[in-house]
């Protein structure tokens, strides 16, 4: 069933025209959440990192895209799956992995962990334990800034499993007869937890249930970051503009576990390779940008991020862990 | 050998009662002497202390059921003991109160855990103030909740005064302190109902104004008084009597009695008593009580005998106790009744039954010369006379204005039973008696 | 002093912080145009027109959205029109409202005030009648407040608003009509501070919202006995005031403490557990809870008067432990 309210678009501007800075700062923002979460999975399995850690490699062009769109003054909710969406908002890579590592230097000071991760100075409100638990806060955080008479928006990420919370459907309906300025962009990653996505959700496209509560939607490539910017880039301006909610989907694919050690019952080998073969993001970008950049500027990129990703491991490494006494620090204020 | 608990009789007037709170569960321990359970009787409430030691086997009559008088009640004896016809205590035998609450379900016996030395139930506060004060906590009756040795038994034992476990709670609660009572002999019940009788026992002055605790008498007193004005609608009539050929009449018992050395004198009431008597048996209404059913009036008692109450003030409060079969007895004997038991509620050695079965009251406070006042009815009697002071009064006699001793009377009747005209009739019957007591032998 | 209603003084409270702060708004269902289903909040539109905001029926996005905008600079305060329907967003209330501060190690606060009208009255059955206070005194993370009377309903709906923290206000149903003084002029009531509504030796009983006026009845009853009851009302369970509990309880020696909510599980257990572990050695007889039976409240008369705790369960319950 199509629903009048949903676009499907793909990237019209020719990747030349996005200009070489734009260009290199995707592809450094791609490569470093991708080189971020190797990590993570690296020391997850080694032992350093407790806890349990969920991966958003394979979707990197959707933080990216969408993210090109914001500025620090825009807000974003997160999910448990959030480094990607916390490194393109801007945040520093060294509190995360010291959040991640449960340091005193994290972002939270060693409360929260991988899947409580928040940097409120770029905008970024909080990743969340709870699937769809966002919606309404980033709900809120709109209602805040037409309050207050700004121009900002606020923007929420969720997967395809955290379409089928209710609080999608108070967060969509509250959103659009507020007419407030909140984005809902749908990873739809093909997997909720461990369960294949037709198997628990009504429609074919997600962006139908837009339809429901009189909001426009835009269908893309997940795993096109060009793609991603420019649908995003037009449901941006219409909100910015004071029209209200919209809806993007992006469709992209999880290529790891739901977690770092999912023994992935659910899928089948082949088809994680023939999706890293054929649309992993990075290599994507890298095909369609081969007539801007020489390989050396690439390397170059790849270069600096490794610095800054091992400067990262080793901050979190050496920083110290909190006090037991910091128990009830910011339990009250 | 268990011991059968049994409805006792608290009084020659009872007949049945009912236990209104038992102060121990089914499996508790319990030692002779202490307060078990508390008997309602349609008069008043007593304390009853356990008759042996042992472990409470069994209850067998519930909370509010009324029993006759010697019906058994409850069970004591050993713990595990097997009674024919009852459980062991082990799988206790308990009466279900109306409503079945999870929490009133019986503890694990008490008894049980009291094996060990010096080992009861005592109140923390208790147990530290057992240590600091070196009391021996296994020597205490308790007198708390649940039997508990609480505080104050502790402070009382470690002042030295020995007190029987209903003592203890009772002074406790009238707020008499236990050294207050002579320190040679072991404080009994009987000590503190004399002592509560005779004081009001005021508390340290504070400030402005002293509060003063409530006896239990005057408890009782309130209770009585708010149940008579909230319940019986009664209605007063008044009269003024020309006393003289009473007091002419009484002179001339005196004079006698005082030349045969007799002990008594007979008094004005004593007189109005006999009176009363006759004129109450005449008006059977005005001695008798209301029976009621959830506040329906079922039926009239209608009293053969006519026992009459006076008030006898006392420091902080007063009893009422009457004199039987006054239609009966002789002005002698009701005079020497009287003085015996004036002496006895000053002395509080009252019996229960001397306190109870009154039919009416006659209330005199012509001592104190007041001119005239309203008594209230003293339930569950259906009137009663206030007598004012007799004094000097301009009355017309056959066209003349004379001034002769008068009293005012006032009739206070309970209209459900006694209606205007027969009140006023039965006042007015009296003035024409006390006016003119030749009449009494017509 | 002046003699106003409960309600009356919940919408002075709401007026004066409002003006004071801009970045104060309430919603909730049928605040505006109705003025709230127990007259709470009428006439506030008129001061502050969008600032007092409608809701869709959506519990969840009202905490929710209550919260985000915390986030974002606003001081909240969400209706839940009935405590009954706080159910409806408890993720939202106890995963989120009182878990971000501290999870995202005090990066930011979130002043959000949940005012939730709770309690029995005139035989609203099951679903719109109940106490909850004891599931959200169970949550680190928030506070909870719980009036029972006009001077404290202002003093402490203004505290709570001007508070850095989550707070839910329980407001019960039955005390919004009740009339009492307030103090003139700025009035706030300090959260976590107890308020000794008579002082006693007999005996301390400590209860909180609509029940501490069954309790003030039974302490009358038992004063007309001779015992002198000590009556706390807590105002605060979240933090609550046990140095004012304790304190009584050194002085009397027994406690008795009472609630509406069904006693299993209850926050009577809460303070009894708390003195029995910290003032055992006061305590002179064994303590008393009082609270409803373990049942959902029924419609009909007489089983709803059957469910109800009232002055005689809390005197009766008294009575034992003297």
């Amino acid at each position: 069933m199509e629903a009048p309210n949903i676009v499907k678009i793909s990237a019209e501007v020719p990747v030349e025209e996005y200009g070489k800075e734009r260009l290199s700062s995707f592809y450094e923002t791609m490569f470093k959440i991708r080189k971020f979460e190797r990590t993570v999975e690296e020391k997850f399995l080694g032992g350093e990192i407790p806890g349990f850690v969920h991966l958003y490699i394979g979707e990197e062009a959707v933080a990216t895209g969408v993210m090109a769109n914001l500025t620090a003054k825009d807000y974003i909710e997160s999910t448990h799956r959030g480094h990607g969406h916390t490194i393109a908002k801007g945040a520093d890579l060294n509190r995360m992995m010291a959040e991640i590592y449960g340091k005193k230097t994290g972002y939270c000071q060693g409360k929260g962990g991988s899947m409580h991760i928040a940097d409120f100075s770029v905008g970024m409100l909080g990743a969340n334990g709870v699937v769809g638990g966002g919606y309404n806060l980033a709900a809120g955080a709109a209602l805040a800034l037409k309050l207050q008479g700004k121009k900002d928006i606020s923007v929420v990420f969720f997967g395809d499993g955290a379409s089928n919370r209710g609080t999608f459907h108070e967060a969509a309906n509250m959103a659009s007869v507020w007419k407030l300025p909140l984005l809902f962009v749908c990873e739809m990653n093909e997997y909720a937890s461990t369960t294949p996505y037709r198997t628990a959700t009504s429609v074919a496209d997600i962006a139908q249930r837009a339809y429901g509560y009189d909001m426009p939607a835009v269908i893309v490539d997940g795993n096109d970051v060009f793609s991603v910017y420019e649908g995003a880039q037009r449901l941006v301006e219409h909100i910015r503009g004071g029209n209200g909610p919209a809806f993007l989907e992006c469709k992209t694919y999880r290529v790891k576990g739901h977690f770092v050690g999912d023994p992935e019952k659910y899928r089948t080998r082949e088809e994680v390779q023939k999706n890293i073969d054929e649309r992993d993001p990075i290599m994507l970008f890298e095909k369609k940008t081969a007539g801007v950049f020489g390989p050396d500027e690439l390397n170059a990129i790849q270069a600096k991020v490794d610095a800054m990703i091992a400067s990262a491991l080793k901050f979190a490494q050496e920083s110290p862990e909190p006090a037991a006494s910091e128990l009830f620090a910011d339990l009250y204020v | 050998m268990a011991t059968t608990i049994t409805m006792p009789k608290l009084g020659l007037t009872m007949n049945s009662g009912s236990v209104q709170q038992w102060k121990k569960k089914v499996g508790d321990a319990v030692k002779k002497g202490e307060l078990l359970y508390v008997v309602a009787t349609d008069k008043l409430t007593v304390d009853v202390e356990s008759p042996a030691d042992g472990v409470l086997l069994a209850i067998t009559v519930k909370e509010g059921e009324e029993v006759p008088v010697g019906a058994p009640i409850g069970l004591i004896g050993a713990q595990g003991e097997q009674v024919e016809g009852q459980a062991p205590a082990a799988a206790p035998v308990s009466v279900p109160s109306a409503a079945p609450q999870p929490d009133s379900s019986p503890l694990p016996s008490t008894a049980a855990k009291q094996t060990g030395a010096g080992a009861r139930s005592c109140s923390p506060k208790a147990k530290k103030l057992a240590r600091e004060k070196g009391v021996d906590l296994s020597a205490l009756a308790g007198t708390g909740p649940r039997g508990w040795v609480v505080a104050r038994d502790v402070l009382d034992a470690a002042r030295g005064v020995k007190a029987s476990p209903v003592a203890a709670k009772m002074a406790a609660e009238a707020g008499i302190p236990l050294e207050s009572f002579d320190a040679d002999k072991r404080v009994m019940k009987a000590d503190v109902q004399a002592k509560t009788a005779l004081s009001g026992v005021p508390s340290a002055g504070d400030g402005d104004f002293r509060r003063v605790p409530a006896t239990a008498m005057r408890r009782i007193i309130g209770e009585r008084m708010l149940q008579s004005v909230t319940t019986i609608p009664s209605v007063c009539y008044y009269a003024d009597v020309d006393m003289t050929a009473l007091n002419k009449l009484r002179a001339a018992y005196n004079e006698r009695l005082e030349k045969k050395n007799a002990k008594v004198k007979i008094s004005v009431n004593d007189i109005l008593m006999k009176f009363c008597a006759k004129l109450l048996l005449e008006n059977p209404m005005v001695n008798a009580s209301v029976e009621t059913a959830e506040g329906e009036i079922k039926a009239f008692i209608l009293h053969d005998a006519v026992n009459i109450g006076f008030a006898v003030a006392l420091t902080g409060g007063l009893l009422v106790p009457n004199i039987k079969n006054v239609e009966s007895k002789s002005l002698t004997k009701i005079a020497e009744e009287r003085l015996e038991l004036v002496e006895k509620a000053r002395g509080g050695g009252l019996a229960p039954d001397q306190m109870t079965g009154g039919t009416f009251t006659i209330s005199n406070l012509g001592m104190m010369d007041i001119g005239a006042f309203t008594p209230i009815i003293n339930p569950p009697e259906a009137a009663i006379l206030g007598v004012g002071t007799t004094t000097g009064k301009p009355v017309a006699v056959e066209g003349s204005v004379v001034v002769r001793p008068v009293a005012t009377f006032c009739l206070s009747a309970d209209h459900r039973l006694v209606d205007g005209a027969d009140g006023a009739r039965f006042l007015s019957q009296l003035k024409e008696l006390v006016e003119n007591p030749d009449l009494f032998l017509l | 002093m002046k003699n106003i209603t409960f309600s009356q003084a919940t919408l002075e409270a709401m007026e004066e912080e409002m003006s004071r702060d801009g970045s104060i708004y309430v919603m909730g269902e049928d605040i505006a145009r109705q003025g709230g289903i127990f007259g709470q909040f009428k006439g506030l539109p008129d001061k502050f027109g969008d600032r007092v905001k409608d809701t869709p029926i959506s519990e969840t996005a009202i905490i929710g959205v209550a919260v985000g905008s915390a986030l974002a600079g606003m001081r909240p305060v969400a209706d839940m029109h009935f405590a009954d329907f706080m159910g409806v967003c408890m993720d939202e209330i106890f995963n989120q409202m009182a878990k971000v501060h501290y999870m995202f190690g005090g990066q930011k606060t979130v002043p959000v005030v949940v005012r939730a009208p709770d309690g029995i009255i005139n035989q609203a059955a099951a679903q719109h009648s109940q106490c909850v206070e004891a599931w959200f005194a169970h949550i680190p993370g928030l506070k909870v407040v719980i009036p029972s009377n006009p001077a404290d309903a202002k003093g402490l709906l203004k505290s709570a608003i001007r508070d850095d923290n989550p707070v839910i206000y329980f407001e019960h149903k039955g005390l919004f009509s009740m009339k009492g003084d307030v103090p003139e002029g700025e009035h706030l009531v300090e959260i976590g501070k107890a308020r000794i509504d008579r002082e006693g030796t007999d005996l301390t009983l400590v209860s909180w919202s609509m029940m501490m006026h069954h309790a003030a009845k039974a302490a009358d009853k038992l004063a007309a006995e001779g015992i002198s009851v000590e009556l706390i009302d807590l105002r605060s369970i979240s933090p609550w005031d046990k140095e004012a509990v304790l304190k009584s309880v050194a002085k009397t020696g027994r406690l008795c403490v009472a609630q509406e909510a069904v006693k299993q599980g209850g926050f009577a257990g809460e303070v009894v557990s708390t003195i029995v572990e910290e003032g055992l050695e006061y305590l002179d007889a064994p303590v008393a809870r009082v609270g409803a039976p373990f049942s959902p409240i029924p419609f009909a008369r007489p089983l709803e008067q059957a469910y109800r705790v009232t002055a005689d369960t809390i005197y009766d319950a008294v009575k034992k432990i003297l």
